[in-house]
């Protein structure tokens, strides 16, 4: 892996060589730091520190239009979505950027959705690695950590007054291409500025799940009636699946008039109690017990067994956003514990 | 503490009761300065139970779902459910009974006399490594906050929830009995509501417009509002679909307004729906608007008293019906 050092004061000249690209990066201003397209990159304010901003959407937007149509003469008229523009996402923490990795043979291996896959495509991903995580991370029990390259393209790397830059793919040599004049060659010291800066986060993350075999035990604990408890502070809202890097679950919706409209792709989550209705109203997961039931067995069980890895990263947005404290960690070790595992 | 020790020994007591099928309190979390509801069963069970500032929850939201704890609606058959309220959640009681949302012979109210909860969001920003658990008390005008081994007081002001500063009375009403601790009443003459209609209709429209264009509709609010019970929203409803999947300002207007609308007159200024938004979106300030046009209009304030009915069964001969066509 090529490496190579960027002086900090110079990241928006470095951004600005990227060239005629789309920029999305989390920029503060308003009440909440989001992801977002930057319009002008001197003006913007950059929030390298924000832990709840999603980036899912980069990729995965809430809305899609599939397609828009209109009734012509003599038939229908059929507009397909414009193939997305060349993107730089600047600031995407390791977490989020293996997401991807979570989501790409989803989109890719048994069907293939032109949707995501064009925009991954088009899509290059500059990490920050994380220095402060917060109280909620436990990355590195499902394989993450703080510095993780996992899904980017290059990884930038707080180090005092440089960012240490990793190049870590072909896609991301190319893009860089135009900022080379602003990077330097990173030296010795300046590697042992970087483990060291990468050991000091490793250390801030203090909690942790023990996922050992974890596929095996949840079909395992499916029957037991603790789930009745564990899931019944649950209040069915879509707050952990939303905000989830990995949750992929969506819904197709048309909408206008017969005559105008479009077909849309818009999130969903298996939290509702809609997502599993039936056309004759029977809902085989009634209880949200057995709803949260589903998103564990989903993301530690079924994943596993389908793709080879579990579809969590460790970012603990569920567990910080839940209104009600329903913890994944908590959950899985009293399953653990129930199974004697 | 004192709270609850004397929480415990009530529930010991509830919970060994023939008529009584659970009860619906607070408990330890899963880490930092998280209490999590829990739904016990048993007396031995009563040591689970806390209180203290962290506990921010409306308990009461659990009443009008069909699965409670380890309970469905028709395991607790005739039985009573018992729950823990403070004084805001305690209106909420009020109001569900006066709308027969529930019976209030099926309840059985524990009151607790709150001092303030914290704004769980603000303790995290100031102490954000909380991960074994932290205790919060709060006596007269201080908190004093023991997390990660060290202890610390904060001024009140600082970290208590905005609804606690304008609390009118911090007595649960119409309980059943009550863990009883100093007593607060502050005035509220809407000050924050009069702030945002002294603003101009296009900056009321701007500020609207960029703090509901974020909404994402996970609908945490309207699961975590215990007065959003509605066995099918309207917002689910695919035939005939009043508001539209695709999330964008216009939608998300309908949805937040619709909400408030369908809150008029109901919403008892819990602030769980302000509080679990994750886009830090300020829902509270359309429901005080209209909590203070119901106070003006109708002189009327949701669940402050046990015996009222609801806003919009209650007609006064000396109601001017201005409203009326």
């Amino acid at each position: 892996m090529e490496t190579q050092l960027l002086k900090k004061e110079r990241l928006k000249d470095f951004l600005k060589a990227l060239g005629g690209v789309r920029l999305i990066a989390p920029v503060a201003g308003g009440a909440k730091t989001q992801f977002c397209e930057v319009a002008d990159i001197d003006a913007a304010e950059f929030d390298l520190d924000d832990y709840t901003a999603t980036t899912k959407k980069v990729m995965f937007p809430q809305n899609e239009t599939m397609f828009a149509f209109r009734s012509i003469d003599g038939g229908v008229a059929v507009e397909e979505t414009a193939v997305p523009a060349k993107t730089v996402v600047f600031g995407i923490r390791p977490c989020d950027a293996r997401s991807f990795v979570t989501l790409d043979p989803l989109f890719t291996k048994d069907f293939d959705d032109p949707y995501y896959r064009q925009r991954r495509e088009a899509t290059v991903l500059i990490g920050h690695a994380c220095q402060e995580p917060t109280n909620r991370c436990f990355c590195p029990s499902v394989g993450g950590s703080p510095s993780s390259t996992e899904g980017l393209d290059v990884l930038l790397t707080d180090i005092g007054e440089s960012y240490f830059v990793q190049i870590v793919t072909e896609r991301g040599k190319e893009a860089l291409g135009g900022a080379g004049s602003l990077l330097s060659p990173a030296t010795e010291a300046d590697q042992q500025q970087k483990q060291a800066a990468d050991a000091q986060s490793a250390a801030k993350i203090r909690r942790s799940v023990n996922l050992k075999k974890m596929h095996e035990i949840l079909p395992k604990a499916f029957a037991l009636p603790e789930w009745k408890e564990l899931g019944s502070k649950c209040i069915g809202c879509g707050i952990c699946t939303y905000n989830c890097p990995t949750c992929h679950c969506f819904d197709i919706q048309d909408e206008g008039t017969p005559y105008q409209g479009r077909r849309l792709r818009v999130w969903d989550a298996c939290m509702f109690p809609e997502f599993t209705v039936h056309a004759s109203g029977e809902n085989p997961r009634h209880d949200r017990s057995e709803r949260l039931r589903n998103r564990m067995m989903h993301k530690f069980s079924y994943f596993p067994r389908n793709l080879g890895f579990i579809s969590c990263v460790g970012c603990g947005r569920c567990i910080e956003l839940c209104p009600v404290n329903e913890d994944l960690i908590q959950i899985l070790t009293t399953v653990r514990d129930l199974c004697n595992e | 503490m004192d709270a609850t020790k004397s929480l415990r020994a009530i529930a010991r007591e509830v919970l060994g009761r023939d008529d009584i099928a659970c009860l619906i309190g607070y408990e330890q979390g899963s880490y930092g300065f998280r209490v999590q509801p829990c739904v016990l069963t048993d007396p031995d069970q009563a040591d689970r139970l806390i209180f203290s500032p962290l506990c921010v929850h409306n308990l009461t939201n659990y009443l009008t779902l069909e699965q409670i704890g380890p309970l469905s609606k028709t395991d607790i058959g005739t039985g009573k459910i018992a729950v823990v309220v403070k004084g805001c959640d305690s209106r909420t009681i009020a109001v569900l009974c006066a709308e027969n949302g529930i019976k209030r012979e099926d309840v059985y109210v524990i009151g607790v006399h709150s001092p303030g909860v914290v704004d769980l969001k603000k303790l995290e920003k100031r102490f954000p490594n909380a991960v074994a658990p932290a205790e919060v008390s709060l006596e007269g005008d201080t908190f004093t906050i023991t997390c990660e081994g060290s202890t610390t007081t904060v001024p009140r002001s600082e970290l208590v929830n905005a609804k606690c500063l304008r609390c009118k009375t911090n007595v649960p009403v119409g309980c059943d009995v009550m863990v009883e601790g100093p007593v607060h009443s502050m005035s509220d003459e809407f000050a924050d509501v009069a702030e945002l209609e002294g603003r101009s209709l296009a900056e009321r429209s701007g500020f609207w417009h960029e703090h509901l264009s974020r909404c994402i509709r996970c609908y945490a609010c309207r699961n975590t509002c215990p007065l959003c019970y509605c066995s099918e929203c309207i917002l689910d409803k695919l035939r005939p679909q009043f508001v539209r999947r695709s999330v964008d300002y216009p939608e998300n207007f309908l949805f937040h307004a619709a909400r408030a609308f369908h809150l008029a007159g109901r919403c008892v200024e819990c602030g769980e729906c302000e509080r679990v938004c994750p886009q830090d979106i300020p829902l509270m300030a359309l429901n005080r608007k209209l909590a203070k046009d119901v106070k003006e209009l109708f002189d009327f304030e949701a669940g402050i008293d046990p015996a009222q009915k609801a806003l919009f069964v209650s007609f006064r001969p000396e109601d001017p019906d201005e409203g009326i066509l």
